[in-house]
């Protein structure tokens, strides 16, 4: 999250209603300058996203959280040693009150929105509405999955736990994810700067819209790669022989290469251990 | 001191955002050298996107062609109205009856092909062609250490650019930088220094991976290569991990192929890293 912002608005979005111990919430947002470029910023430590672009003005957040069910790892961990601490006390007499309250922080200035949930007790699940040439930054650690359909502007977007499906985008794009899969639907490519989906260990799924033209470059170690493109792959280093031309170095798992449509911008895609699949789309 | 060396100071300080003034040294060395003034002046606004016209050093090579152009043609005027004179004294000397007598077409014939005038037109010919000759090489010469310094500036803007495509906000912009580093010098030690501070601290494993496709590029790692090799070491991301091997295994000295090797055999890199080392190097014997 960029620091720098200062905040003209900060919606603090504490939920009274109870909804079998979950609060649901809906904000609209203005932005300060309409008609120019968004810039929004998503950090969320547990719970799941999905950006809908649209032709619209404004920032339409919806929020439903629940309390975190304690399932996770680190959470236990953390219980574990307050137990040791702590004796426990008698609940003789005493019933469960659960939290029902959500924290959500909402900044905005200058057409830069920050939305942010690092509340680690807390599940959110974020649906929000942006304008189509917004851009867009995205952390998820933990939860649910990251869904982006139809934005046009710059993404820049990062999974720990949950999958990254982007569909009806023009990039520039640069994805991560840990173990997860990346499903991304190009509907055209973005010439500006290069994209980049990166999953260390999940699959990266892509379909490209006939029109799109662009340097496919795939590299995986321990995966494999499918292909639906007219144009093969090549391996883009060269293969190294010394001197007297007696000795040749062999590059294992090096970049290979397609120009779709005679080329274009870098999109590069890249797995440890995930199969890369490159669809052609209509 | 050299002018890279405070050029290379004015990048860095500007890409930084150090405030700093120059060494007493550096300072010495500036104000002796006017036109490194005007190239850092260049560069501080180039830096801040407030680019002036730049007077183009053409007018400054051609000064002296035409001035020693003018000269000659004041000089041959000068000689040409000189041998009238001397032609119409002798008639002066013989009295008024003469200057009213009509000159003939033969005399005239005669008049120009007296020794003196053709003397006077071969000395001048000789002087304009010896001048423009002399120009020409000195123009040239000063053409060459102009290109040369033009490609040092042109260099010097492009490492500059690239620095600063890799410290912007956006990992795209990043790539983008990475991408435009192959393209500029790479024999920067600024612009590789500041491709292995991205290498060890950019959060997006798809720059990192680019940075090193990039230092790949580099004809030799010189004292970069320890910090690589550390790197390779203690990286976490095993992705980064494995294309940092790959590199130094590639393109490292035979030191630090040996060391590489040392860690894997004695199994102190992660398993799959391992594993790979021990790949290339079964490839190499191919």
């Amino acid at each position: 999250m960029k620091k720098t912002l200062s905040s003209t608005l900060v919606a603090l979005l504490i939920g009274g209603m109870q909804v079998a111990n979950a609060a649901e919430k809906s904000y609209s947002l203005p932005l300060s300058k309409p008609g120019e470029p968004v810039s929004i910023d998503i950090e969320v430590y547990r719970g799941s996203i999905t950006l809908v672009g649209y032709k619209g003005d404004t920032i339409e957040i919806s929020a439903k959280s629940s309390t975190f069910s304690g399932k996770d790892k680190d959470l236990k961990k953390v219980k574990n040693k307050m137990n040791k601490n702590n004796s426990s006390r008698s609940t003789k007499g005493l019933k469960s009150v659960k939290s029902q309250g959500m924290r959500l922080e909402i900044e905005e200035r200058n057409n830069q929105v920050e939305i942010s949930s690092e509340v680690s007790n807390q599940h959110v699940d974020l649906v929000i509405k942006v304008p189509q040439r917004s851009s867009v930054e995205v952390e998820l650690y933990k939860g649910g999955d990251l869904n982006i359909d139809g934005v046009n502007g710059e993404l820049e977007l990062e999974s720990y736990e949950g999958m990254i499906i982007a569909n009806n985008i023009s990039g520039p794009i640069v994805a991560e994810t840990a173990r997860t899969d990346i499903v991304v639907n190009f509907s055209d490519f973005a010439i500006k700067t290069p994209s980049s989906l990166t999953s260390h260990m999940g699959n990266v799924d892509i379909t490209l819209a006939k029109k799109v033209a662009a340097n496919v470059n795939v590299q995986t170690f321990q995966g494999e790669i499918f292909s639906g493109l007219d144009k093969d792959f090549v391996v883009v280093d060269e293969i190294k022989k010394n001197k007297k031309g007696k000795k040749q170095e062999i590059v294992l798992g090096g970049i290979m290469q397609s120009k779709v449509n005679g080329g274009g911008q870098d999109l590069s895609l890249t797995s440890y251990s995930g199969n890369l699949y490159i669809r052609k789309g209509e | 001191m050299t002018n890279q060396e405070i050029i290379d100071w004015k990048i860095a300080s500007l890409a930084n955002n150090d405030k700093s003034e120059l060494s007493e040294e550096m300072q010495s060395y500036l104000d002796k050298n006017a036109k490194l003034k005007e190239e850092l002046l260049f560069i501080d606004h180039f830096w801040t996107n407030d680019v002036k016209p730049i007077v183009m050093p053409s007018s400054k090579l051609d000064a002296n062609f035409y001035q020693m152009l003018s000269r000659a043609q004041s000089a041959q005027q000068h000689s040409v109205q000189q041998g009238i004179t001397q032609l119409a004294m002798p008639q002066n000397g013989y009295g008024a009856s003469l200057q009213e007598q009509p000159v003939s077409l033969l005399d005239k014939v005669k008049s120009w092909l007296m020794p003196l005038p053709i003397a006077q037109f071969a000395t001048l010919a000789l002087v304009f062609v010896l001048g423009f000759n002399l120009n020409q090489s000195r123009s040239n010469n000063m053409n060459n250490s102009d290109y040369i310094g033009l490609q040092h500036e042109v260099s010097s803007l492009s490492t500059m650019l690239a620095i600063s495509m890799l410290q912007k906000d956006s990992a795209s912009e990043r790539l983008s930088g990475v991408a435009y580093s192959r393209q500029a010098d790479l024999s920067n030690p600024l612009l590789v220094e500041q491709l292995i501070e991205l290498l060890a601290k950019d959060k997006s494993t798809s720059v990192r991976l680019a940075v090193i496709n990039s230092l790949g590029q580099l004809k030799s790692f010189g004292s970069s290569e320890q910090q690589l090799f550390t790197l390779a070491t203690k990286e976490e991301n095993l992705l980064v991990q494995i294309e940092l091997c790959r590199l130094l295994l590639n393109y490292g000295s035979v030191d630090i192929k040996n060391r590489l090797t040392d860690q894997a055999n004695q199994q102190l890199l992660k398993p799959e890293v391992q594993e790979f080392i021990q790949a290339q190097l079964m490839a190499s014997y191919i």
